[in-house]
């Protein structure tokens, strides 16, 4: 792999993605591979340590898999991914213990990504119990530190996740996600299908631990405004490959016809969506 | 002229237990004129799906209409025998909902589900029918796609399965369709083909839309009029215009300030001012007005009062004790 890219030349940079290539296998059909399906084609992105990348392009385009790939969910078929200097790719899976507790992933739906038998201290330390952290005692009242962290009281620490409101279940996973202080964390549709309102709590909350706990994201969206909002670099994605990628200056696909747009990445996501906007 | 919806005192409740009830929709009231677009904005939970759900009477099980009348082109709606009602469901109204995967028969290919639409409402031969809903799959911009009508929906995206259901709404020629949220699982470019269909057709068809949505952007250049929800109650209505650029409830305000700004002067990774805690629990409200816990104008009188309806203009209501005099 290339070795140009140490540490030492771009010490800012936490997350590199060298040309990283990924398809799935489509099955078989009457005893015969079929071609599988190139989901990501050479990508190439960095992540600045305590910034914000948003990566947003259509359904399909491949967002939720560099999600996966760039959090050690997925291995990619070809390319590199360096955290810190380091590559992933190569290592086993015990090697890569240690670095998947620094990159946490962050699901668009909460309801599925938690155990409905927990409680919300459990989920919260389960990750602790897991990497074999403290006592039990311990553990709780890290996981309600947690909890206050992200702005949810004590007394709901003993409720079923199902009987947390929506905006409660996005803070619990969030809760969750800080359990073992990562550095990365890549939020996967993190604020889609809440209401008005509720984004903006936790749109707040994220910008927030962004700044105590010395965060990177990785904002995974199709919400331009949020998006524009959010993040300080904005990578347009388009059947698997980087098509623009640059600061967020204005919406990148707003809603309202008259707004000052980014001619490129606007000319790129409406070219690439097949929808010509007047 | 005779509105073509008339909602009057509509108030709906769930069944929490054997002794508790939730009110999910409280004593509202409006009309809608043919050919109108009116916007339902609310947070969830705020009873907008309820609304929707219970014109057509189309309610789960655990629900029932307390009080109140649906007039529609004349009949009350609540009241028709059910053989009457399933004649104005799809062809006097019909109703485009949120998820269209749940809305479609999976094992039914897409086309013979529209031309069923068709046989249910007018006496017309299988064969015609087909041909009709390929007309229709035409008109809901699907042409372009091979054979679509023998697509089974789940070969096809989330986008398609929409204007599928949108052809099966349009294909009796409704006066009025009620569109629940039809845009939310979809991502941002086929939100606003979608909403633009939908414009389209209210245009060029006359159709009448009660556009269901938690989304002030997709109200916007859509609605003419725009009720705001709250707790079961209408807490806003006007022009649309005016109250998206000039709201009169401070919840209504509170949901627009929450929005990130748009334009040259955008607060760029500055915090979102928020509206303070949740929606109260329908089945446990408080005593005065249902927003004055979260409210930044409340006053001590809101705890205690519920707020009167007023009209500070002919065309604009609010319910809020701020603007009674």
């Amino acid at each position: 792999m290339r070795t140009d890219l140490s540490p030492t030349d771009e010490p800012q940079v936490l997350l590199r993605a060298l040309a990283l290539c990924k398809g799935y296998a489509r099955g078989r059909t009457f005893g015969r591979n079929r071609p599988s399906i190139e989901v990501l084609r050479a990508v190439d992105l960095k992540i600045r340590a305590g910034s914000t990348l948003a990566l947003i392009g259509p359904s399909g385009s491949g967002k939720s898999t560099l999600g996966r790939c760039l959090a050690c969910l997925e291995r990619p078929d070809s390319g590199e991914i360096l955290f810190a200097g380091k590559g992933l790719v190569s290592l086993t899976p015990r090697e890569l213990i240690p670095f998947r507790r620094q990159i946490q992933l962050i699901f668009q739906e909460p309801a599925a990504a938690l155990n409905p038998r927990f409680t919300a201290v459990e989920v919260v330390s389960e990750p602790l119990l897991i990497s074999g952290r403290g006592t039990k005692k311990e553990r709780k009242e890290r996981a309600i530190d947690l909890m206050a962290l992200v702005g949810l009281p004590a007394h709901l620490g003993d409720r079923s996740p199902f009987e947390l409101s929506g905006g409660q279940r996005r803070r619990l996973v969030v809760a969750r996600a800080l359990a073992l202080e990562p550095k990365l964390l890549i939020l996967d549709e993190a604020l889609a299908g809440l209401d008005l309102s509720t984004r903006a709590q936790i749109s707040n909350l994220l910008l927030e631990l962004q700044k105590v706990c010395s965060l990177t994201y990785l904002f995974i969206s199709h919400d331009a405004d949020m998006v524009a909002h959010f993040a300080d670099e904005v990578a347009v994605l388009h059947e698997g490959e980087i098509v623009t990628l640059g600061p967020p200056r204005l919406p990148v696909c707003s809603r309202s016809p008259h707004t000052d747009q980014s001619p490129a990445v606007t000319a790129a996501f409406s070219r690439l969506s097949g929808l010509s906007r007047q | 002229m005779q509105p073509l919806l008339q909602v009057r005192n509509l108030e709906v409740c769930y069944a929490l237990d054997d002794r508790r009830q939730s009110i999910a929709v409280d004593g509202l009231s409006f009309d809608i004129t043919s050919g109108e677009a009116v916007g339902v904005l609310g947070e969830s939970g705020c009873g907008k799906t309820t609304l929707g759900l219970s014109l057509l009477r189309l309610l789960p099980k655990a629900a029932s209409v307390l009080r109140g009348a649906v007039v529609f082109q004349g009949k009350d709606l609540l009241t028709l025998a059910e053989c009457d009602l399933r004649r104005v469901r799809g062809a006097g109204i019909s109703m485009v909902y949120q998820e269209p995967g749940m809305a479609l028969n999976p094992v039914i290919r897409v086309g013979d589900q529209i031309a069923e639409v068709l046989r249910a409402h007018e006496s017309m031969s299988w064969a015609r029918a087909r041909e009709e809903a390929c007309a229709l799959l035409a008109q809901v911009g699907l042409a372009t796609v091979d054979r679509i009508d023998m697509a089974y929906p789940h070969q096809l995206s989330g986008g398609q399965k929409q204007r599928v259901v949108i052809a099966q709404a349009i294909a009796c020629h409704p006066a009025l369709i009620i569109a629940d949220e039809p845009t939310t699982a979809l991502d941002a470019v086929t939100q606003m083909e979608i909403l633009t269909l939908l414009k389209g057709f209210q245009e060029r068809l006359r159709l009448a839309f009660l556009l269901i949505s938690h989304n002030p952007d997709d109200l916007d250049h859509f609605a003419d009029r725009i009720l705001v929800m709250y707790a079961g109650q209408v807490v806003e209505e006007g022009p649309a215009r005016d109250v998206l650029q000039s709201p009169l409830h401070p919840y209504t305000r509170g949901l627009l300030r929450s929005r990130p700004a748009n334009g040259p002067d955008r607060n760029r990774k500055r915090f979102l001012e928020v509206i303070p805690g949740e929606p109260p629990d329908l089945g446990d409200m408080p005593e005065g007005c249902a927003f004055a816990a979260r409210c930044p104008d409340g006053r001590s009188l809101c705890r205690t009062r519920k707020p009167e309806e007023v009209w500070p203009e002919a065309v604009r209501r609010v319910r809020c004790v701020n603007y009674a005099h």
